[in-house]
C-alpha cells in the first residue's frame, strides 16, 4: 500500500543543514501494522508528517518518493494532498489535550473532518450546519461510540478539557476515522497516558486495523509496546532506518548492533535478575553528522569502514534486513 | 453558571466606581492649589466679601469635609456634577454636549485600528520572516514609540498644509449644514442623505483617527501576530491541517479563534486608554470633544469640570475593561466558572 | 587552608588562624569575580544583539547629551536674540550658528532639544527608579506573605488602575501643579502598579517551586528567601519592564508638557518646545518638528532596548 524511498527532510541551522529524516526508505503492506521506534528526536515524527507533507516550517522534503496506492504525494499539489489528508491517510497525535482544539466542542470538530471531505450523510451540508441537528449529530454518536466513548450525547456538547485524557484521544481517534482511512499514522499515541488507558487504545486500534483492514504505522520510542502490538518493526537512529523486519525476529533475533544495544539496556526488555547495559556515548548532532553510519561512534562492534562509508541495506532471509557493513 | 458569574463581576466594579469617586473628591480638596474660591477670584478681580461668603457657601466649601463629601456623593448618585466656574453651566450639560464628538472620534479609530492590524498581524504571522513581516514589525515598532501629539502635527504638516488633501481641524467644514439628530455626525448625514456633510465628516475625521489608532494599531497587530505564531505551532492546527481542511479555514477558524482569547484583553486596555489618548489628539485637532473640555478647564482651573470629567474617563475605562472580561469569558470556554 | 567557594556561603577548614578580616577580603574578591564574569556576558550579549546593541548605544548617547549639556550646547537655551526669531535651520538659512534653527523668541533650538534631554532623562529615569523600587518591594512583600497587606494594596492597585494612565497624570498634576518633582510624583503615582503586580504574580508562581521549598527547609529565613532567591529569578522579567516603562513615561511627559501641565515654563522641555511651535507650523516648522524628533528616538531607542533584553534574558528564546 505505502512504499517510501529515500525520504529525506531538511531543516536549516545556524550549526549547518539538520538532516532530521536521513534517506529514508521501508514499504507498508495492506492491513499492517508497522512500528516506527527508536529514541527521542531520532526522526520517526518527522517522518510521519513529511508522509504528509505536513513539514513544519522551515523544515523542508528535499527528496524522495512517497507511493501510496499509486501516487507520489510529494509531487501532489495542495488541493489534491489535501483530499488524501483526513480521507485516505489519518493521523493521530501524542498529546491529545494539545491535539484537541479547546475552543470547539468535540463534537463539532469530529462533524468538521466529516463534512470537509463531504462524508455527511445529511442534505445539509456547508459551513453552517452544526451537529446539533439530526442526522450529522447521529453520525457523530455513532462514531463516538465505535471509539467507546460512553455517553456520547451529552458528551459531544462538551470542550476538549472536559474530556479525560484516554477519552480525547478516543475522540482524536474518531476524528482519525470518520472519513474510513485506508492508513492511519500514530505517532506516539499512548505515551500520554496512564497504563491501564494504554491499553484500551491499543485494544482499540488493533480492533480498527481488524475489522476495517486498515494499514497503522505506530511511531513510539517504546519497544516492548511495539514488539507487542507491531507485526513488523523498522528501528530508527539518527534520522536513518536502522533495521527493519518482522518484529518478533527484530526482538528474538536482532541484527544491527544498535537494536541489540536497545535489547540489552532497556529494563522491561532485560530479563529479571540480569544486568542493564546502556548504550555508551550521546545522541549525535543530526546538523553535523559524520560520513558512514551514524551510530559508529557509540558501537562496539565498529570498524573503520563503518566510520567512513555509509553501510549498505543487507538482508538477511526475505523481509528481514538491516544497514551495517558488520553483516556483509 | 457563568451569567452568574459576570454578574458577581459586574457588580463588582460598583464599589471600585465609589472608590474613584472619593479619590478624584479627596485629591480636589486636599490639594493646596485647589481653593476654587481664591481662583475664581483671580478671574474676576476685586469681589467683595459678602460675595465671597455667598460663593464659598454655593459651593459648600465652609462646611466640614465629611460633610462636603456627602453633598457631593449623593449629589453624584443624582448623576448632579455641579457647576463648571468658568463656564457657569452644569458638568454634566457640558460633557454630554461634547461626548457624540468624542466617542465618534474613538468609534473610528477603534475601527481603523483594527482594521488595519488584525490582517497585518495574521499574514504577518502566517508568512513569517518574510518581506511583509519584517517591513511590518518594523513600522509598529515605530508606531509604537511615537508620541501621539507628534505623529499628529506632522500628519497635519504634510497632508493638510503641505498637500491640503485633508482640513487641518474641526470637525466639519464650516459652511456645510447637517441637522443634529444623534449628534453623530457621520449617521446624522446618512440619515438626512446628506452627501456633502458626510464627505466632509469623513474627510475631517480620518486624521485624528488615523494618530490616534497608530499607536493601538502598533500594539494589537504585534500582539495578533505573536499569539497567532505561538497558536500555529500547536498541534491542533497541524490536526486540522492532517484532517485536511483548506488552509484559509486553519488559519481563520482554528487558529484565530485561539488567537483572539489573549488579544482581546489588550485589545480593551488600549481602548480604555482612547479616552485618554483623546485629549491630545483633540487638542492637536481642535476637535470639539469632552478630550478638549478637559484640557481647556484644567488650565483655567475649573475644577467641578476637571472632576467630573475624570470622574467619567474613569467611569468608563472601568466599564471597558468589564466589558472585556466578560468578552473574553465568553470567548474561552475554559473559562466557566 | 582550604577554601570551596560559593556565592553566598564560605566554607573554610583551617587548622591555623584567621582574621576576619582576611575573610571578608577573599569573599569580595570571589563575588567580584562572579559580577564581573556576569558583566562581560552580558555586554556580549548586547553586542551580538543589533536591537538592543543600537538601542543601547543611542540611549547612551541621549544620556552623554543630557550630562554634558553645558559643554555641547552651542548657545543659551534660556535667552533668546529677537533679532533671530524663527531662524530657519542652517541649511536653509545658510546661518551655521543655529544649526536647527531658533524658535519663536530667538532661543538657539539645538541647545534646547540639548538641555530638554535632561528633563526627560531625569524624570524618565527618576519615576521609573521610583516605580521599581516601590512596585518590587510591595509586590514581594504582598505575594510571599500575603494576607492582609497583600488585599489592601490589591484593593489600592484596582483602584489606581480604574483610571487610564495620561488621564491620571493629567489630574495630578492638574491638582498639585507644575514642576520637576511634581511630574516625577504624578508619573510614578500610578507607575508602581505595573511593577507590583508583575512581581507579585510572579513571586506568587515562583513560591510554589522547589528551590523555595528547599531554602526554607535548611533554614533560611523568609526575608533572605526573598531577596536572594526569588528576586534573582524574577530580575529578567523586570528589567524588561522597566525599560519599557521607562520608553512610555518619557513619551507621557513630553505629553504632559505639551499640554502645558509639565515643568516650570522657563525649563526646556521637548513636549512644551512641540507644543509652542504648533502656531508656527505654516511658516517655521523646525520648531515643532525637531524636539518631536528627540522624543521619537529616545522613545524608539529605549523600546528596542527593552526588545533586545527581554531576547536575551528570556530563557525561551526564538525556536531555531
Amino acid at each position: 500500500m505505502l512504499k517510501v524511498k529515500n525520504l529525506a527532510v531538511n531543516f536549516p541551522t545556524r550549526r549547518g543543514t539538520l538532516k532530521a529524516v536521513n534517506d529514508v526508505s521501508f514499504n507498508l503492506n495492506d492491513g499492517e501494522i508497522l512500528g516506527l521506534v527508536g529514541e527521542s528526536g531520532c526522526g520517526k515524527s518527522m517522518t510521519l508528517l513529511a508522509l504528509m507533507g505536513l513539514v513544519p516550517y522551515p523544515g523542508q522534503t528535499v527528496a524522495g518518493e512517497v507511493r501510496f496506492v499509486g501516487q507520489n504525494l510529494l509531487e501532489l499539489s495542495t488541493k489534491e494532498i489535501r483530499r488524501i489528508r483526513g480521507r485516505r491517510i489519518a493521523m493521530i497525535f501524542q498529546d491529545p489535550l494539545t491535539t484537541l482544539n479547546p475552543v470547539f466542542k468535540v463534537g463539532e470538530q469530529i462533524a468538521e473532518a466529516l463534512r470537509v471531505h463531504n462524508m455527511l450523510e445529511s442534505e445539509k451540508k456547508g459551513l453552517f450546519s452544526r451537529p446539533s441537528s439530526g442526522p450529522i449529530r447521529e453520525q457523530v454518536v455513532r462514531l463516538m461510540k465505535a471509539v467507546g466513548i460512553p455517553a456520547p450525547e451529552q458528551r459531544l456538547e462538551e470542550y476538549p478539557h472536559q474530556f479525560s485524557g484516554g477519552m480525547q484521544q478516543r475522540a482524536i481517534i474518531a476524528i482519525a476515522l470518520s472519513c474510513r482511512p485506508q492508513l492511519l499514522l500514530a505517532d506516539e499515541p499512548t505515551t500520554a497516558l496512564d497504563v491501564t488507558v494504554q491499553a484500551q487504545i491499543l485494544d482499540l486500534l488493533r480492533q480498527i486495523n481488524q475489522e476495517e483492514k486498515t494499514g497503522i504505522i505506530l511511531v513510539t520510542h517504546n519497544l516492548a509496546v511495539a514488539a507487542e502490538f507491531c507485526q513488523r518493526l523498522a528501528v530508527m537512529y539518527a534520522g536513518q532506518i536502522m533495521e527493519v523486519g518482522a518484529a518478533d525476529t527484530v526482538i528474538t533475533e536482532p541484527l544491527h548492533p544498535y537494536t541489540r544495544g536497545l535489547l540489552r539496556s532497556l529494563p522491561y526488555l532485560v530479563p529479571k535478575g540480569s544486568p542493564l547495559i546502556p548504550i555508551p556515548g550521546n545522541v549525535p548532532d543530526l546538523a553535523q553528522l559524520s560520513p558512514g553510519c551514524p551510530f559508529s561512534p557509540r558501537c562496539d562492534v565498529a570498524t573503520e569502514i563503518c566510520r567512513k562509508q555509509p553501510p549498505p541495506w543487507v538482508a538477511t532471509e526475505p523481509g528481514q534486513a538491516a544497514r551495517c557493513w558488520r553483516l556483509t | 453558571m457563568r451569567w452568574a458569574k459576570i454578574l458577581e463581576r459586574s457588580l463588582l466594579t460598583i464599589p471600585v466606581m465609589v472608590g474613584v469617586a472619593i479619590a478624584v473628591f479627596l485629591f480636589m480638596r486636599l490639594t493646596p492649589a485647589a481653593d476654587p474660591v481664591d481662583l475664581m477670584m483671580g478671574e474676576a478681580g476685586n469681589v467683595s466679601q459678602a460675595e465671597i461668603e455667598r460663593l464659598k457657601e454655593e459651593f459648600n466649601l465652609d462646611k466640614p469635609l465629611l460633610v462636603q463629601l456627602k453633598y457631593f456623593l449623593t449629589d453624584l448618585a443624582r448623576f448632579d456634577l455641579g457647576q463648571s466656574i468658568t463656564k457657569r453651566a452644569p458638568v454634566g450639560r457640558l460633557i454630554k454636549e461634547r461626548l457624540p464628538a468624542t466617542i465618534e472620534l474613538a468609534a473610528m479609530s477603534f475601527l481603523l485600528a483594527l482594521a488595519i492590524a488584525v490582517p497585518i498581524g495574521i499574514l504577518s504571522a502566517v508568512k513569517q520572516n518574510s518581506i511583509l513581516d519584517r517591513l511590518s514589525m518594523g513600522v509598529s515598532f515605530f508606531g509604537l514609540s511615537l508620541p501621539g501629539f507628534w505623529l499628529g502635527i506632522i500628519l497635519i504638516l504634510l497632508f493638510s498644509v503641505k498637500f491640503g488633501w485633508f482640513p487641518t481641524a474641526g470637525r466639519i467644514a464650516y459652511g456645510v449644514n447637517l441637522t443634529d439628530i444623534t449628534g453623530f455626525h457621520l449617521l446624522d448625514s446618512l440619515l438626512t442623505g446628506n452627501s456633502a456633510a458626510f464627505v466632509s465628516a469623513l474627510r475631517h475625521l480620518f486624521l485624528p483617527a488615523l494618530t490616534m489608532g497608530a499607536t493601538m494599531s502598533a500594539t494589537v497587530a504585534r500582539m495578533v501576530r505573536s499569539s497567532m505564531l505561538e497558536v500555529l505551532r500547536q498541534d491542533y492546527v497541524t490536526l486540522a491541517r492532517a484532517k485536511g481542511l483548506p488552509e484559509v479555514s486553519v488559519i481563520c477558524r482554528h487558529a484565530l479563534r485561539n488567537a483572539l482569547i489573549p488579544t482581546v484583553t489588550v485589545v480593551a486596555i488600549q481602548a480604555g486608554g482612547f479616552l485618554a489618548g483623546n485629549m491630545i489628539v483633540e487638542t492637536v485637532f481642535g476637535w470639539p470633544g469632552v478630550g478638549r473640555l478637559v484640557v481647556e478647564a484644567i488650565l483655567r482651573r475649573d475644577f467641578p469640570l476637571v472632576q467630573g470629567a475624570v470622574m467619567i474617563f474613569a467611569f468608563t475605562f472601568i466599564v471597558m475593561n468589564l466589558m472585556a472580561d466578560i468578552l473574553y469569558t465568553l470567548i474561552n470556554p475554559k473559562i466557566s466558572l | 587552608m582550604e577554601f570551596r567557594p560559593s556565592t553566598d556561603s564560605l566554607v573554610m577548614e583551617h587548622d591555623g588562624v584567621y582574621s576576619w578580616l582576611e575573610t571578608q577580603r577573599h569573599l569580595w574578591r570571589i563575588r567580584w569575580g562572579l559580577f564581573s564574569d556576569k558583566v562581560r556576558w552580558f555586554t556580549g550579549e548586547v553586542i551580538g544583539n543589533p536591537s538592543a546593541l543600537i538601542g543601547g548605544l543611542v540611549m547612551m548617547f541621549y544620556v552623554a547629551m543630557a550630562v554634558l549639556a553645558p559643554r555641547l550646547a552651542p548657545a543659551s537655551p534660556y535667552n533668546g536674540v529677537l533679532t533671530s526669531r524663527l531662524a530657519a535651520p542652517a541649511w536653509v538659512s545658510g546661518n551655521w550658528q543655529h544649526i536647527l534653527g531658533c524658535d519663536e523668541v530667538g532661543r538657539d533650538l539645538l541647545s534646547r532639544i540639548i538641555y530638554g534631554s535632561r528633563v526627560s532623562l531625569v524624570v524618565g529615569l527618576t519615576a521609573v527608579g521610583f516605580s521599581l523600587v516601590v512596585g518590587t518591594g510591595l509586590g514581594l512583600v504582598a505575594g510571599y506573605f500575603q494576607g492582609r497587606l497583600d488585599s489592601a494594596l490589591s484593593r489600592l492597585s484596582d483602584l489606581l488602575l480604574a483610571f487610564p494612565y495620561l488621564v491620571f497624570a493629567i489630574f495630578v498634576m492638574a491638582a498639585i501643579g507644575p514642576g520637576l518633582t511634581n511630574l516625577i510624583v504624578a508619573l510614578s503615582f500610578k507607575g508602581w502598579v505595573e511593577f507590583y503586580r508583575l512581581v507579585r504574580g510572579q513571586v506568587l508562581a515562583e513560591k510554589t517551586k522547589e528551590y523555595v521549598e528547599a531554602a526554607r527547609l535548611s533554614g533560611q529565613s523568609d526575608w533572605s528567601i526573598l531577596f536572594r532567591e526569588i528576586l534573582p529569578n524574577i530580575q529578567p522579567s523586570l528589567i524588561v519592564l522597566a525599560t519599557l516603562r521607562l520608553a512610555h513615561m518619557i513619551v507621557t511627559e513630553a505629553s504632559l508638557s505639551f499640554l502645558g501641565l509639565g515643568v516650570e515654563p522657563r525649563i526646556p522641555a521637548w513636549g512644551s518646545m512641540v507644543n509652542a511651535g504648533r502656531d508656527y507650523m505654516l511658516s517655521a516648522w523646525w520648531v515643532s518638528t525637531f524636539p518631536g524628533l528627540a522624543i521619537m528616538f529616545l522613545a524608539l531607542a529605549t523600546n528596542m532596548f527593552g526588545e533586545g533584553l527581554r531576547d536575551i534574558l528570556d530563557p525561551r528564546l526564538k525556536v531555531e
